[in-house]
């Protein structure tokens, strides 16, 4: 029976690669209106069902039988297009399809691919930038990571910040990938923004679990943000001006559909609107000041098509955030001048290249460049009267941290017939770690010898690498469904070299046309950790690499879960997961950030953590009324042989129920409506309900003793993170309202953050009341109702 | 127009960010829990010395420490009953002992205290090994910090670490001071030695994620156990008085136990606001007493001395040459 059954699998295997008057038709999928490559875009022969998707730059190929054939393009908020083939020759076909304009809900009866349904992906959610545009935002910043967070498994850090924890993981264990880049730190403001500008993207995919192989690095999530290309066909721009942020896109041809390109800026402007004052109120004191905060991004793109079989694409990202505060003090002749400031960014540049070998063969060729800094310059002049003569003195001090990216990957796609998708490619990445230095140099002339010195962590230099190899292959007349791979990761550094072999599968059994049950098992490895303290995105936040005594984090992760469409717009998915890491690290005990003097490998613990849970998710994607509802019930621990004393507590984010609630309207062309709401368990904390005196000395050797046996009263803590803080909920409104005018479309959004002004704990702390006479817990809430406006034009 | 339009803007914007933002109290019972038996316990080829007192609430703000001077404390050799300890008559603050008693190296001793109506406690613990300090040398040297420069004296202590064990310990150290006063009764001159503890700092990554600014520097074995290491440890020049003479180190063999709860109650007392405003975790302290809070630790001791030169100037340094003469 058993050796049947393997005959059988081994000839439907076999079947995909028969060659009996087999045609492909290839090309790729754009959008009609701005020449711009659309991925994930499902295409298929109607007649019989069989079908491939676009990837990430648009191309698809599909070789079906010769004869008669439907070819059919469908892509959700766009028109279907289908057209009749006669194949008896390979066919090159590119289809640019139209943004669907229709307010009535869009029904499509005939017989079409569900890729909810069909796809072998699980845990996987794509968001278009358009369905983003219309949720509401915080102070009008329309903001990604934020969007993200409204999804099943993703849980947000504290209130406003735009960290994310997937699945129980860590916020380092989240691949997020600008154009194909790694983005170390994508936070703006302390964590309340992220720095990707939505007007510069195109799209996002989530991928949470079941994760293919073509991904590695990270133990979470890949968040795959594409930016757009530029508009091919036409001169485009949108210009925002909102509460505390302006921002300007323009794109177009440059060579009409050969070569596009789009530059986007925005940036904050508290800082010019509040120095004038700060100036004002500090020369009342005799000091001039200029002081201040803000954050900019820059993203610029730009491709040219020099064939229908090469394209090469140049991308860019560069963004910072400042804070500063210069002083200058006049007196008696004598100048004091300090200078004290925080800043961090990102540099991202991809040179990539699109060569189609044949109609079954793509490649992509991408070189990257990154680099991460964060530094805190600290500075003071003075020059000094006394008796008549003057005396000059400067110090220097510089903390600087960052890590800098070289890499090159090449991937391929082979779709030799309907039946089987193949990727394979490599990847190398060339780090240089800068855990952190100090720079000093001091110039005095009340000293002997003038101080020039540098002193910290040493920079560490890393290769990382990987191949990759998977194929998605279809079993019994498409009935099951497998994509199964392997990566093979590698990561060298200080002379050790780490690797890896990472089995990744994913299946899906079609039950009916609108049901599937999918499974997935998927290992993870990552070499890069995130040395954090804080509950917010602080840029002193490190990254490091594993050395020789920090080894790789790893996991193994687990998923079932069962896809259904009903009335053909909506997607219902229950996933269930269980995820085991290990390797993971934790700062010591009292070490943080702030102990510099202390070798970061020193500062750290090694443990494991776990996570499960049950995620629901239904989905309606189609018509005027759009959104989702989401429900998230897990659990995620952790255990380290030296926090709590080795034993298992909850993770700082371990929420028990997590619910997202999104929907959008569009009352008609000129008005739309977007509205969420989302509840979480509280997060954990630690609190401290007794006290005991720990000490007190001994006469034995009492001269000596006194000292540390001095009796002192410390804090007991039962447990790390025991306490649960009260739930988090929020409702978010807005209302766009869009123009035509003569020269485009004007919208002005109109939205408040947390509408009924729900006090949501950012933290609590213990504090006593005089008038009680008792400690009371006390809640610190930042976020209030914030209402928001902006405007904004497109062209 | 344009400073009226920014004044509007921030006044939005601020009421909106920070007015509304607020501090509320959960209306939530903090749980009252019950007092527990504290035990500070102490074992050494000296004898044994316990401090017995209660656990404080979230509100007593007072910390003023209730000790218990009716307990019934029971020491336990390999858990048979040795002896009942008794309160010290010199000191009003629960501390206990056992008369004439020398405790066995390496022997695990358990302490019981019982105080109705609180539940019992007790706690088990031995007496280490001693290591030797085999030799110390030191130098003078200048140390740079941020915007200055100092003398330092640096001591070079060599241990010789036992192989079979894991091994915890810190270095103590006195500066060992002479003087010399007239006695009335002998109608002479009369010398005193006094000690007195000095503060510790150390570079040496042996003591790196341990205290490194203290009167005592903990460290552990763990990075070469079972060989002989060097230990570097530095004093600030301007912490000796212009009398000192001679640098007493002290070596102290200490249980795990021990180790941990000195490490970890340093760290708490150590982290700083900043750090836990920013989200750090606190610091739990450890404890070896089942049922109640505290330590009962053994240690051991081995002390060496080192004469300082450059003292030849001292007019006591010469007096004391000449009654070592």
């Amino acid at each position: 029976m058993m050796k049947r059954f393997l005959i059988l699998v081994f000839a439907t295997f076999l079947s995909g690669y028969a060659v009996s008057q087999n045609y492909t038709i290839s090309g790729f999928i754009s959008d009609a209106g701005t020449g711009e490559r659309l991925v994930s875009a499902t295409v298929y022969d109607a007649n019989t069902l069989k079908g491939s998707i676009s990837n990430n730059y648009g191309f698809f190929s599909l070789t079906l039988p010769a004869g008669k054939v439907k070819f059919v393009v469908s892509y959700v908020g766009y028109s279907a297009y289908s057209q009749e083939i006669e194949l008896k020759a390979n066919v090159q076909l590119n289809v640019a399809i139209e943004m669907s304009t229709e307010l009535e809900e869009v029904v499509v009866t005939e017989n079409k691919i569900e890729k909810h349904v069909e796809s072998t992906e699980m845990s996987v959610v794509e968001l278009q930038i358009k369905s983003i545009n219309t949720l509401p935002v915080l102070l009008g910043e329309v903001d990604v990571m934020k969007t993200i967070q409204l999804l099943p498994g993703v849980q947000s850090g504290n209130e406003g910040t735009s960290g994310i924890y997937v699945r129980g993981g860590g916020p380092d264990q989240n691949l997020i990938l600008l154009d194909g880049v790694p983005v170390y730190n994508a936070n703006h403001l302390f964590g309340f923004f992220s720095v990707f500008n939505a007007d510069a993207i195109s799209n996002i995919k989530l991928i949470k679990g079941g994760f293919p192989a073509r991904y590695g690095g990270r133990l979470s999530s890949v968040i795959d943000i594409k930016m757009k290309e530029g508009n091919q066909k036409e001169i485009a721009g949108d210009a925002t001006v909102g509460l505390i942020a302006t921002k300007l896109t323009l794109e177009g041809p440059i060579i009409k559909d050969k070569t596009s390109f789009i530059i986007s800026a925005r940036r904050t402007y508290i800082d010019l609107l509040i120095q004038p004052f700060i100036a004002a109120a500090a020369l009342t004191e005799g000091v001039i000041v200029n002081a201040g905060y803000f954050f900019q991004d820059f993203n610029f793109k730009v491709n040219h098509k020099f064939s229908e079989r090469n394209r090469l694409y140049l991308s860019a990202y560069t963004g910072k955030d400042r804070l500063y505060a210069k002083t200058t003090e006049l007196w008696d002749g004598s100048v004091y001048k300090y200078n004290f400031g925080i800043q961090w960014g990102n540099i991202t540049s991809t040179l990539r290249w699109n060569y189609v070998f044949s109609n079954k063969l793509f490649s992509n060729t991408t070189l990257t460049y990154s680099n991460y800094t964060f530094e805190t310059p600290l500075e003071y002049y003075f020059k000094e009267k006394i008796n008549d003569v003057f005396q000059t003195e400067s110090f220097i001090l510089n903390f600087a941290s960052g890590i800098r990216d070289y890499a090159i990957n090449v991937d391929f796609d082979y779709i030799p017939s309907p039946n089987h998708y193949i990727r394979f490619g490599a990847s190398n990445i060339y780090h240089i770690f800068k855990p952190g230095v100090n720079i000093i140099k001091q110039t005095s002339a009340y000293t002997e010898a003038d101080l020039d010195t540098t002193f910290g962590n040493a920079d560490i230099f890393a290769n990382e690498y990987g191949f990759y190899f998977e194929d998605e292959f279809s079993l019994f007349s498409n009935a099951l469904k497998v994509n199964a791979g392997l990566r093979m990761n590698g990561f060298y550094v200080k002379g050790k070299d780490y690797q890896s072999f990472e089995p990744r599968i994913s299946a899906r059994q079609r039950i009916t046309r609108n049901l599937s049950v999918k499974a997935a098992y998927s290992r993870m490895s990552q070499y890069l950790h995130l040395l954090t303290s804080s509950t917010i995105g602080l840029p002193t936040d490190l990254w490091v690499p594993v050395t020789d005594s920090i080894p790789p984090q790893f996991s193994q992760q687990y998923a079932l879960g069962i896809f259904y469409n009903f009335l053909d717009k909506y997607a219902v998915s229950v996933e269930g997961f269980y995820k085991s890491m290990h390797n993971l690290i934790e700062y010591k005990d009292g070490a943080d950030y702030f102990s510099q003097n202390t070798n970061w490998e020193k500062k750290i613990e090694i443990g494991d953590g776990e996570a499960y849970g049950m995620e629901f998710f239904v989905e309606k994607k189609l018509g005027k009324t759009t959104g989702w509802i989401g429900y998230t019930l897990s659990w995620s621990t952790r255990q380290f042989e030296n926090v709590n004393f080795g034993k298992e507590f909850p993770y700082k984010y371990d929420r028990r129920h997590d619910v997202s609630f999104v929907l959008t309207h569009k009352f008609s062309e000129r008005i739309d409506f977007g509205l969420t709401w989302i509840y979480g368990s509280g997060n954990t904390t630690t609190l401290s309900l007794e006290k005991y005196m720990a000490g007190g000395y001994s006469n034995y050797d009492y001269y000596i003793n006194q000292s540390y046996f001095e009796p002192i009263v410390v804090d007991y803590y039962e447990s790390r993170n025991s306490y649960r803080m009260p739930a988090y909920h929020r409702l978010d409104l807005n209302v766009n309202f869009s123009k035509k005018v003569k020269y485009g479309t004007q919208i002005i959004s109109i939205g408040a953050y947390n509408v009924y002004n729900r006090k949501n704990p950012m933290f609590l702390n213990l504090e006593y009341s005089n008038a009680s006479k008792q400690f009371n817990l006390v809640q610190y809430s930042f976020f209030p109702i914030i209402p928001s406006i902006s405007y904004r034009i497109t062209f | 127009m344009k400073t009226t339009l920014r004044i509007i803007y921030l006044a939005i914007l601020l009421s909106a960010m920070t007015n509304q933002a607020c501090r509320k109290i959960i209306p939530t019972d903090i749980e009252t829990k019950d007092k527990k038996i504290v035990m500070n316990g102490l074992i050494s080829p000296s004898g044994i010395e316990v401090r017995a007192s209660l656990s404080l609430g979230l509100n007593d703000i007072s910390n003023a420490i209730e000790y218990i001077n009716d307990a019934e404390m029971v020491l336990y050799k390999n858990d048979e009953a040795l002896a009942v300890m008794v309160r010290n008559k010199f000191d009003d603050k629960g501390l206990y002992y056992v008369p004439y008693f020398t405790p066995e190296i390496g022997v695990e001793y358990t302490v019981k205290i019982e105080k109705s109506p609180y539940q019992s406690i007790s706690a088990s613990s031995y007496i280490p090994e001693t290591v030797k300090i085999d030799t110390i040398t030191y130098f003078k040297e200048t140390v740079a910090e941020i915007g200055y420069t100092f003398l330092v004296y640096s001591f070079y202590l060599t241990i010789d670490d036992p192989k079979e064990t894991e091994n915890y310990y810190f270095i103590a150290d006195t500066s060992v001071v002479y003087d010399y006063y007239y006695d009335t009764y002998l109608e002479k001159d009369t010398m005193v030695q006094t000690q007195q503890a000095i503060y510790l700092q150390s570079t040496d990554p042996v003591f790196e994620g341990e205290t490194e600014y203290a009167e005592y520097l903990l460290f552990s074995d763990e990075t070469f156990n079972g060989q002989k290491r060097s230990l570097k440890v530095s004093i600030d020049e301007w912490a000796f008085s212009g009398d000192t003479i001679d640098m007493k180190f002290y070596l102290y063999s200490i249980t795990k136990e021990y180790y941990l709860f000195l490490k970890s109650r340093a760290l708490q007392l150590q982290q700083d606001e900043i750090s836990r405003l920013l989200g750090a975790t606190p610091v739990q302290i450890f404890s070896n007493v089942e049922n109640g809070f505290g330590y009962f630790g053994g240690q051991n001791y081995s002390t060496k001395s080192i004469e300082l030169d450059g003292m030849e100037n001292n007019s006591k340094y010469k007096n004391i040459a000449k009654r070592k003469e």
